[in-house]
């Protein structure tokens, strides 16, 4: 194609400069696509949540439930709400938390369960009452009959016709499959769902007499926001009546500020992008300094050549967006999968929306353009003399008068970023709000952008410190490499800046994870003083059990004390609350640590007292004697605090303690969903546990776990959790490692004839290239050094303000992360060097030494 | 037009200061000349005696410290960067050492550069490029990338884009400077011409004698100052001019 206009040069040089082209577009096409795949996780997540939401509460108007939770209330407030003039119908149902027992084996040999979700229904009004069809067979009439979603009753192996097996508080029972519900995507999140005839579900989880939601039809479109007053009013306190989609908008609401912390972690992938391109076109418009200013003498304006630049770095961002588009659409599938894997949930399909799509693009290409405008800059300030130069023009030296400056602002930012960081993080656990995170995530910014202020006056005292080292090991080229690493400081240490980012997040990521980790394992070897578990397999909260288990454990000979623990989340306005009941054995397992309060401020919960988590306590300004407010049952309450407990490790610092009878008498829920199991000294623990393991068997939902085995479940479940961001933060990583082969070609290109005359002068192609390498190496080096450190500190100020799982948190340093970033700086510099370094070393002398 | 009409190029009292202080350095120290329309003139002088900072200030490359530049009855003094690209744009044309033509384009695009520069529509030039391209004797030559040329045909490629829209004054810049003397001799020959059969004005800096014997007048430059003028001189009495010019030792 023949050039017809002055701006189709931009796309020629694209074209004409294929190598550098592609290999800065590789910091777009990765931050593109890892901002894509996120916005394409977040989007397939909330969906699939908001379908499970609006699904699961039905096509009803309205959904009346017991305020401040889902907790069960009395079956005659179904007549009441009938009674109103404005229903036109109303279903009960009972939802209720149990498992499908499956086919296969764990590695334990027990039965694979799923979790699932039962929902007692009346046969009339089952269609009402949940939002899935029928895809086959009926709704169920009585006994032991279940309608049982398509998915699950393949995975179980069981047709219409056929029984499955569910979980309940009273052990397994058997149900026939009398229907089969369609669900939209294929799955309720991974959860099996079921629904049976009211009564029998009733009875099979203990709930007599009980429902836990009514769904309402009004009579007539206009009158749901009526209804839904005159409900209020008819029910009074204890009740709430909402639309179905203030529900899905609140789940929306939770879901913000998750989508705002993975596109943070996102977004460094594409700063360190932008800087990938800002350091190649500045390295382009340097390398065609001569050529620049031959246009400006054959009458370019000073417009035209910026503008050329800029158009340049459009097409560039545009190429790369695209490009990042697919990869990002690779991720998108990644992540959705490693998301499932991390937090038990299962998602069909990747759903890819318009906004996400366009907003990738747009971003990746103004980010790139926003990258080239200092380029730009100079390359419209190129003079037209330069046509005549026979030598490459010099460096700025503006640059040096403003770099004093500059670190000094450094430290500023760093000084008002890092306690910001810490402050945010305090605040982070009781409100979870974009502006929180928005806000947290500035803070972040501010100190990353100090500490690149500051590395360029590190660069010099570093590379000094490496030299004599580089020197034991690799010779004089160790020496050279690191005086050639200060002489372009700035290049220098923006390319070690990008790696700081990266390495500082996967640092001080590491730093938290490791010390809610290390604070767990020592909260369990410390304040727990059971010496089994039994739990959900799954970890379903509300999944419980009948007293009935309790007493066949506490009967087996060999078992000194147990306690079961009962809970129940209590949600009023934006307030969660989780609210244990407990029994007077709790304090003989658990070591409670009192921040304040009488020391058998325990004895007091049998008298309708309560103790609080230190977070909540604080949070709230509560203190002993005040009261601590719930909604329960009949209204709001409030609560004496006797103490404040210090170590609340299972309400995360946010807990709400009160005893058994309580939390059955106004929260509804009477069965325990924990308990924990000490032996009695001198007992046979193997025997012990082969015991309560055979009583066990009888309930799939539940596992026993011995303290070591709670401890490798917790890890491992937390380490799948942090696979998923390190798989995000690792992007940001690989991509500022191009950027240290970018900076790499360029000092090559730059000392072309510098290498011609080492040549000249008898240096060996390896040590030329090795001069390269090693250049690579101090600048990764210092990159992940500084990484380490600022992520040290970030990790150290996060966990010690969020406390982060919300009891005490002791700070353990992430040595073994640590010492990975340091090796991955050598290598990242030995790698991103060999490219480079075989070009340096292939220089043809002559040509070189000629060269201008 | 007026009496001036046969002057194509003007300087007056020109002096040119680099940087200030102790450090100045004064390239210029007061330079007037005049060049004829049609007029093909060289400048010569031993290194830093200015004749490079002349012809950049000749071209509007640079602004002199004082001194007047005219070129045809434009008063260059005072004007707006963007002024002086307009001008250079419009009345001028380049030819530099080392041919700087944008590697990724074919031969003809390089010559065209300029006419895309202006903003104006190639189409409109095809006979004028066909009628460079045989002047320079590159019609077999004409897609063909830079990389793929020699050096001669690349400066032919160069010259070809300075006359591609018929400028007033052609500047060269030691245009034979990296190439062989025959293919040197050609390049000449070429600048000859454009100064004969177009009326350009041409004004060349070399300091090949051999370069300069082919132009009407050479212009001897020495520290800042024009210090001999010679009007068709031979190869031999340049070589002994210079000869005095060049600092003893």
């Amino acid at each position: 194609m023949k050039l017809r206009r002055f701006s189709g040069l931009s796309l020629r040089n694209l074209g004409g400069r294929m190598q550098r082209t592609l290999l800065t577009a590789v910091g777009i096409v990765l931050g593109v696509g890892i901002v894509f795949g996120v916005l394409t996780l977040s989007d397939t997540m909330s969906g699939a949540f908001k379908e499970l939401f609006s699904r699961a509460y039905g096509a009803a108007d309205l959904t009346v439930t017991a305020a401040g939770g889902n907790g069960p209330f009395d079956e005659e407030v179904l007549e009441e709400v009938r009674a109103v003039a404005q229903v036109e119908s109303a279903a009960p149902r009972l939802s209720q938390a149990a498992s499908l027992v499956l086919d296969g084996r764990d590695e334990r040999g027990l039965p694979e369960v799923k979790s699932m979700r039962v929902f007692g229904v009346e046969p009339e009004t089952a269609a009402l009452a949940t939002g899935f069809e029928l895809a086959e067979g009926r709704y169920p009439r009585e006994g032991a009959e279940v309608a049982l979603d398509g998915g699950s009753a393949e995975t179980a192996g069981a047709g219409i016709g056929e029984r499955v097996q569910v979980g309940t508080p009273q052990g397994p029972v058997e149900m026939e499959v009398v229907g089969l519900l369609r669900i939209p995507g294929g799955s309720f999140g991974g959860v099996a769902f079921g629904m049976t005839p009211l009564p029998y579900a009733q009875e099979a989880f203990e709930k007599p007499g009980e429902i836990t939601g009514i769904a309402v039809e009004a009579k007539g479109d206009g009158e749901v926001g009526r209804l839904a007053e005159r409900l209020r009013e008819e029910l009074g306190e204890g009740f709430q009546a909402e639309r179905s989609e203030t529900r899905t908008a609140q789940v929306d609401a939770q879901f913000q500020g998750f989508r705002i912390a993975l596109l943070f972690f996102a977004g460094t992938a594409l700063f360190v992008g932008a800087f990938l391109v800002f350091n190649a076109l500045s390295m382009t418009v340097l390398e065609r300094t001569r050529e620049l200013g031959m246009l400006r003498a054959l009458g370019a304006t000073r417009g035209m050549v910026s503008r050329s630049v800029v158009l340049e770095a459009a097409l560039l961002g545009l190429f790369g967006s695209l490009l990042g588009l697919l990869f990002g659409y690779a991720m998108a599938r990644g992540l959705v999968y490693l998301f499932g894997r991390a937090f038990r949930f299962e998602v069909s399909g990747v759903v890819l929306s318009p906004f996400a799509l366009v907003s990738a693009v747009v971003v990746g290409m103004l980010i790139t353009v926003l990258a080239a405008l200092y380029p730009a800059l100079r390359a419209g300030r190129v003079s037209p003399v330069e046509a005549m130069r026979t030598r490459g023009g010099g460096a700025s030296s503006r640059s040096k008068r403003t770099s004093r400056l500059l670190p000094i602002l450094g430290v500023v930012l760093v000084a008002v970023g890092a306690p910001w960081t810490y402050y945010l993080a305090k605040n982070l656990s009781s409100d979870l709000s974009g502006l929180v995170y928005a806000s947290g995530i500035a803070g972040v910014v501010g100190t990353f952008l100090g500490v690149a202020l500051v590395i360029p006056a590190l660069v010099g005292p570093l590379a000094a410190v490496f030299a004599p080292v580089l020197r034991l090991f690799f010779g004089v080229e160790g020496r050279m490499a690191a005086a050639n690493a200060t002489r372009n400081r700035g290049r220098t240490a923006l390319t070690a800046s990008a790696l700081m980012v990266g390495i500082s997040l996967v640092i001080a990521f590491s730093a938290l994870g490791g010390s809610v980790l290390g604070s767990v394992r020592s909260y369990l070897e410390d304040s727990l003083g059971s010496d089994f578990v039994v739990q959900p397999s799954n970890q379903d909260f509300d999944v419980t059990f009948s007293k009935e288990l309790e007493e066949k454990v506490t009967d087996v000979p060999g078992v000194g004390e147990t306690t079961g623990i009962a809970s129940s989340f209590r949600r009023s306005g934006a307030q969660t609350n989780i609210v244990f009941g407990v029994d007077e054995r709790y304090p003989d397992i658990f070591r409670l640590n009192l921040k304040s309060g009488d020391p058998d401020a325990f004895s007091e919960l049998e008298d309708g007292a309560a103790l609080v988590g230190e977070q909540l306590a604080e949070k709230r300004g509560l203190g002993v004697g005040d009261e601590v407010e719930l909604e329960g049952l009949g209204g709001k309450k409030g609560y004496a605090i006797a103490g404040v407990v210090a170590n609340d490790f299972l309400g995360g610092g946010t807990g709400v303690y009160v005893s058994e009878g309580t939390l059955a008498e106004d929260f509804g829920v009477d069965s325990d969903g924990f308990l924990a199991v000490k032996a009695a000294p001198g007992a046979d623990r193997a025997a012990v546990e082969r015991e309560i393991a055979g009583i066990v068997r009888d309930y799939p939902q539940l596992s026993l776990y011995s303290n070591a085995e709670w401890k490798a479940q917790i890890e491992s479940d937390f380490s799948r959790q942090y696979a998923f961001f390190y798989a995000i933060m690792g992007v940001s990583v690989a991509v500022s490692a191009f950027g240290v082969v970018n900076t790499l070609s360029m000092s090559v290109f730059e000392r072309t004839r510098e290498i011609g005359i080492l040549r000249a002068v008898g240096t060996t192609r390896l040590q030329v290239g090795r001069l390269i390498i090693d250049e690579g190496v101090i600048i990764s080096l210092i990159g992940c050094l500084v990484g380490i450190a600022v992520g040290s500190l970030l990790g150290y100020l996060f966990v010690r303000g969020s406390s982060a799982g919300g009891f005490e948190v002791a700070f353990f340093y992430p040595k073994v992360p640590a010492l990975a970033a340091l090796l991955s700086g050598l290598l990242i510099g030995v790698f991103a060097g060999l490219l480079p370094a075989r070009s340096a070393a292939r220089t043809n002398i002559v040509e070189a030494v000629q060269y201008e | 037009m007026n009496g001036a009409s046969n002057t194509a190029v003007e300087v007056a009292d020109l002096v040119k200061v680099y940087g200030s202080g102790m450090t100045a350095v004064r390239a210029l120290k007061g330079v007037s000349l005049r060049f004829a329309a049609g007029e093909f003139a060289a400048i010569m002088g031993p290194s830093g005696s200015g004749k490079s900072t002349l012809l950049h200030v000749l071209g509007a490359l640079e602004e002199p410290s004082s001194g007047r530049v005219v070129l045809g009855d434009t008063d260059l003094s005072g004007l707006s960067d963007r002024k002086l690209t307009l001008l250079r744009r419009a009345r001028m044309g380049f030819v530099f050492q080392f041919f700087n033509l944008i590697p990724t384009l074919t031969a003809e695009e390089n010559v065209l550069l300029p006419v895309l520069i202006s903003g104006g529509r190639p189409g409109k030039y095809e006979k004028r490029l066909d009628e460079l391209m045989s002047l320079v004797g590159l019609e077999e030559r004409r897609t063909h990338r830079p990389d793929a040329l020699s050096g001669g045909e690349q400066q032919r490629v160069a010259i070809a884009r300075a006359l591609i829209r018929h400028p007033d004054v052609i500047l060269a810049d030691e245009p034979t400077g990296n190439l062989d003397s025959k293919t040197g001799a050609g390049v000449l020959g070429l600048l000859r011409a454009s100064a004969t059969r177009y009326g350009q004005t041409v004004v060349m800096v070399t300091h090949d004698p051999r370069a300069a014997a082919v132009a009407d007048r050479v212009v001897f430059l020495a520290d800042g100052r024009v210090v001999d003028e010679a009007y068709g001189p031979d190869v031999d009495a340049i070589f002994e001019r210079i000869k005095t010019l060049e600092p003893a030792g």
